[in-house]
Order: structure tokens, then sequence, then C-alpha cells
């Protein structure tokens, strides 16, 4: 600090000095010609401020002459106080800068809350006599999928933390049993409605689901660690994740079905290089619980799963693409316990119900220039029992066999060269092709998907989309489906 | 004789002439954007496309590990947009849709903004920012940079 008020304070003080000798000379000198004026006038008996002593015609040469004088000390006196109290405002403000700067210590601030939420207006057509058509949603209806909230915090210039928690209505609505005659069961659904214990008001009660709670500490670039719950850093979906961010509505079926457990409680490590101008190499690696009945509580093997990411991106002025992969393999373990005796002594033992081993890996590809966007992702999944769970099979009663999962996309978007009309608005229409097959033993899984949709963002908070969807079953007609949707998606 | 002399002081005074406009071109302009860092970074230059990862929070760390602190100039004014423009790439509601994005997939907020910039890139260790030649003020911030007035 003494550094700076020696470089900026000195000038400003010399000047500060240097103005008030020459401001105290100019008042002396002023004076002494006022006085000398004074002095030469007085045998005249003539007042200063006399009208008579103003220039006129019948003033000696000597008075003139000093009326010159006086004149032109006062411009000067004039300017110089103009001069001095510029000078006295530079002063201040240099003096008001130092301050200030003692003032900023840090631009770190406090928690962050934002988040985003979508509503949609959507209508599914199948089939009459279709699986699909019972299956399905029975009218148009309006849907409010995420309301998802952010809590975000730089705690230190290395330690941040992110909380992400999705309001939703769920359960309400659940369907855990249909009715079926033969057997006796009958058709449950839940209902969350409860009453106030005092007004006795009707209110719903709704869910919170954890998507991800994690602290980051990042001391370089090429290295950071992860811990928590965090999501897997695979694909483009995945790491998209919002729906105001997304090109379309409907999330691909990889997506909606998890091949990729989309989140994992474990560490992650992970970091960038830059191996050339715009250009970057992303790498995390994560050990996690892995996949389970209830990973996020507990892990239920001494197995931890294991998974590798590299992506490489290059961010040109009018081209950009990334490529990238994710690995990972983990098993996966259920169990129950079971309560052999109570007498004479209380023994308990578990028992293993299922074990496989889950081997992933996943592509991704995007691609943007000159206003378009492809983007592809596949995955490939193998599941191989070494305990398997029963499983209705089509020749009746029999196990899970070991099996396959393969699901891909093409999404191509096109942002409309419409700035004369637009301005900052965007209008993309976008198509997609996916295919899914869940899981290779059960031929009705296998099926084709064709997206076609526009999406409109009125501003960087605001997206609407519009979309049909065709589902197109490669075995069977019982999963065909039309579906419909409008979507509005606000971040905040 | 007396018309090689007149050529040869024609030559010259052309030459001379050429020589002014040049080095007035290349001198330098108050509208000059000036990148500017603490005098804690050690870096001694940066590039456009390093200018545009700081600021873009693609790139966190100086190569000491020191974090790096951009700083925007608040508001929508003149130079941030010739920042933003320049260096960025990007119109305004690009960038908010950056940001926003990047708020949703990763939880990075955009680099705090702010009036004093030049304040505080001289208080803030690691932080980097930019100014018109014309409001520098030389000892405050070291130059790493600078972008001439286009």
């Amino acid at each position: 600090m003494n550094f700076v008020r020696k470089n900026i304070q000195t000038p400003a003080i010399t000047w500060f000095i240097a103005l008030s000798t020459l401001w105290c000379t100019t008042d002396i000198l002023a004076q002494e010609a006022k006085r000398s004026t004074e002095k030469t006038l007085l045998p005249t008996g003539a007042d200063t401020d006399d009208p008579a002593t103003q220039p006129s015609t019948d003033q000696t040469p000597t008075e003139r002459r000093l009326d010159e004088l006086q004149r032109a000390y006062d411009v000067k006196f004039e300017a110089y106080a103009d001069q001095f109290a510029d000078y006295e405002e530079r002063l201040d403000e240099l003096q008001m800068t130092m301050f200030e700067m003692q003032e900023i210590d840090d631009v770190e601030t406090g928690i962050q809350v934002y988040g985003f939420f979508d509503t949609m207006f959507f209508k599914a057509l199948a089939k009459e006599g279709t699986l699909m058509h019972a299956l399905g949603w029975p009218a148009s209806t309006f849907i409010m999928q995420n309301l998802n909230l952010y809590f975000a915090s730089q705690m230190t210039p290395t330690l941040s933390s992110i909380v992400e928690l999705r309001f939703t209505f769920r359960p309400l609505g659940q369907e855990t049993q249909f009715e079926y005659r033969q057997l006796g069961l009958d058709y449950e659904r839940i209902d969350t409605e409860v009453d106030d214990q005092l007004s006795n008001e009707h209110f719903r009660l709704g869910g919170i689901a954890i998507e991800r709670a994690h602290l980051t500490w990042q001391p370089r670039d090429y290295l950071g660690l992860v811990v928590g719950y965090y999501l897997t850093p695979y694909g483009i979906w995945n790491v998209e994740h919002g729906s105001p961010v997304r090109l379309s509505v409907r999330p691909p079926y990889m997506q909606i079905t998890r091949t990729v457990p989309h989140a994992q409680l474990g560490v992650m490590v992970h970091g960038r290089f830059f191996p050339a101008n715009r250009t970057y190499l992303d790498y995390a690696v994560t050990i996690s619980n892995g996949r389970g009945p209830m990973d996020t509580i507990m892990d239920l093997d001494e197995n931890k799963a294991v998974g590798l990411k590299l992506k490489l991106s290059y961010e040109g002025r009018e081209v950009q693409v990334a490529a990238g992969g994710y690995g990972y393999y983990g098993e996966y373990t259920d169990l129950k316990r079971t309560i052999d005796t109570v007498v004479p002594e209380f023994r308990l033992s578990k028992e293993l119900t299922e074990k496989y081993t889950d081997t992933i890996a996943s592509f991704d590809f995007l691609l943007e220039a000159y206003n378009f966007r492809f983007q592809a992702e596949y995955v490939w999944r193998m599941a191989r029992y070494s305990l398997r769970t029963p499983r209705p099979q089509s020749e009746g009663p029999g196990y899970q066999p070991d099996f396959i999962s393969y699901f891909g996309y093409g999404m191509l978007g096109y942002t409309l060269p419409l700035d004369e009309w637009l301005g900052q608005k965007t209008l993309t229409p976008y198509i997609s092709l996916e295919y899914s097959h869940l899981d290779d033993t059960v031929p009705l899984y296998k099926t084709l998907i064709g997206i076609g949709g526009i999406n409109f963002k009125p501003s960087a908070f605001v997206a609407i989309k519009g979309e049909a969807l065709y589902v197109y079953p490669l075995d069977g007609d019982d999963f065909r489906v039309w579906m419909f949707a409008v979507q509005l998606a606000v971040s905040f | 004789m007396k018309h090689t002399l007149t050529s040869c002081y024609l030559v010259f005074l052309l030459s001379a002439s050429s020589l002014w406009i040049a080095n007035n071109a290349l001198a330098d302009s108050p509208e000059d954007i000036i990148i500017v860092v603490n005098k804690s970074v050690t870096k001694k230059e940066v590039t456009v496309d390093e200018l545009r990862d700081y600021f873009l929070l693609k790139r966190l760390h100086w190569p000491d590990g020191k974090k790096i602190v951009p700083i925007n100039v608040r508001g929508n004014d003149e130079l941030r947009v010739a920042f933003r423009g320049r260096i960025l790439e990007m119109s305004e509601t690009e960038e908010n849709r950056y940001w926003q994005d990047r708020k949703i997939k990763s939880g990075l907020k955009k680099p705090p903004e702010l009036g004093s910039n030049l304040r505080a890139v001289f208080k803030i260790k690691g932080s980097i920012s930019y100014v018109y030649r014309k409001d520098y003020k030389e000892g405050v911030a070291r130059i790493v940079l600078v972008l001439t007035a286009q």
C-alpha cells in the first residue's frame, strides 16, 4: 500500500503545494497591485468602488494601466482557482480510490440460490387395444416434471460445494398394483393427501429427490476432487442435465432407463489439460458405491464401481467439436435378511438375492458449426449374473439371463438465421432418431424413436419447445405410440 | 540537377509523411483495451485465446496454481460490449445464456462485475480485468496484453 501511496499521492501533493504557492503568490501580487492602485489613487480622494473609478475616457494613462493590470490578474486568478479546484477534486478522487482499494478484499460471495422448472402440455395417441393404449396416458394433461433448486457456494478459491434438489409432486398417483381379479389383487395407487390438523384444510404432500450434493476441491486445472453424490460425467444429456439447457423435450431412452447410473455416491478425481489453443482434454476417474438397490444409502458389497471418462474438445470461432467416452465397471448386489432363530438366542442371517457385474461403455460426439448442432450418443451395457433373479419368460417361469443393452441416437438442430427479425431470440428446429434395445434377450424391447420439434428461446432464461415423437417397436405393435408435447422451461 | 534535387526532396517528403502516418497509426490510442493483472500474477503475458478461457472459466488457475479471478466491468457499457465481442465472441444474450447453462450444468457462476475493476485488480490476488488505456493508472496493475482500438 505504501508503494501505491508513494506513486499516486506524491504527484498530487506536489501539485497541491505548487498550486498553493502559486495561489499565494498570485494573491500577494494581486493585493500588492490593489494597494499600489489605492496608493496611486488616494491623493485624488477617489473610492475604488466609486463609479468614477471605472474605466472611462477621462482616466489618466496610469489609471488605465492599473485597471488593465487588475483585470489581467483577475482573469489569471480565476483560471488558477479553477485549476486548483480541479486538482483538489482529483486529489479527493485519488484518496477515495485508495480508500476503496483498502475496502475491497475479496470478490467471493455467500451462497447462491437458483434453479429451473418446466411445465408441459402432453398428449399421447396409441392404437386402441394395444398395451401402450392401456398402460399409457388416458387423456391430454399438463405435467410439471422438474422443479430443481440449486444451492451453490464458493467457500474459498479452491473449495466449492453444490446441492441440487428436485422437488416433485410424486409419489402422488404412483400406481403400485393393477387389479387382477384371478389373483384377488386390487388396484392400488398412492394418495398423499393429508389434512391440516387445525383447519382440516386438505393438501397433498410431495417429495424431494437429491440430484447431487458434493464438495469440490480444485487446487489445479489438471487436478480436482469431488466428494459426495455427483452426476456421472458421461455423455451430453447427463451433463446438460436441465430442461432449459437441453434442445428437445424428451430425453433419450438411455437417459430415461438410466442405463449408465445418472449419479454416483463416492469420489471423483477430475481435471483438464490444454494441449493446444482452444483445445481441452478432460478426464475423470470415478469411484463409487456403483449401482445397487439402495446405493445412495449404502453399498451392499465390497466391490466399488470404477469409471473413467476422457473427452477432447475444440472450440473454434465457427466450429466447435467434442468427442468423449466413459467406461464403467461395477457390481450389483442385493440381499435380504432373515431371522433364523429367536430362542434360545437371536440369530439373523443375510442372503444374497441378486448379483451381477455391470460393464458399460458410452461414447458421445458434438459438432456445432454455422448454426448447426449435431449430437450423438451411444451406450452399450452388459450384465453378467452370478446370482439370477426370477423373470417371467415367454416360455414360462425362468430366470433373468445375462443381457446386453444398446442405445444410440443422433440429433440435428439448426438455429435459423433470423437475427434481423428476432434479434437475440433463437428458433431452432430439430430432428432426432434413436434406437434402443433395453435387453437383447427380450425382442419386444427393440425400438426406434423418431422426434421432430422446435425450440424457441425468447430470452436467456426461457425455452419453449414443441415436439412430436413417434415410438416404433421393431417387434410387435404393443408399444407403438405418438406423443405430442409443448414444454415451457424456465431457469431463474 | 535541379530536377534531381526536387525529386529527392519529394521522395524524402513522401517517405517522411508515410513514416509519420505509420507511426501515428501504431501509436497508443486512449481507446486501446488494456488487459491488466494483479501484481501477484507471475505470468508475463496472455494470449487472446487464454483470455477467453479465463473469462469463460474454462481455465481456473494461473500456471503457478493461483486461482484466476476474472473481473468484468459492471453494466453494459462500451468497454464491456467491445471486450465481449472481441474476446468472448458473444453478444450480451449469448453470454447470459452461456452462464445460465453453466450454472445448471456445473454450478459455475459468472465472474464478478465491478464498477471499479481497476481498483479490484489492484487489490485482489490473481485477478485480471480490462480498462481503456485512458483509464489506466500506472503502477496500479500490470499490463499483460493490449488490444488495439478498432
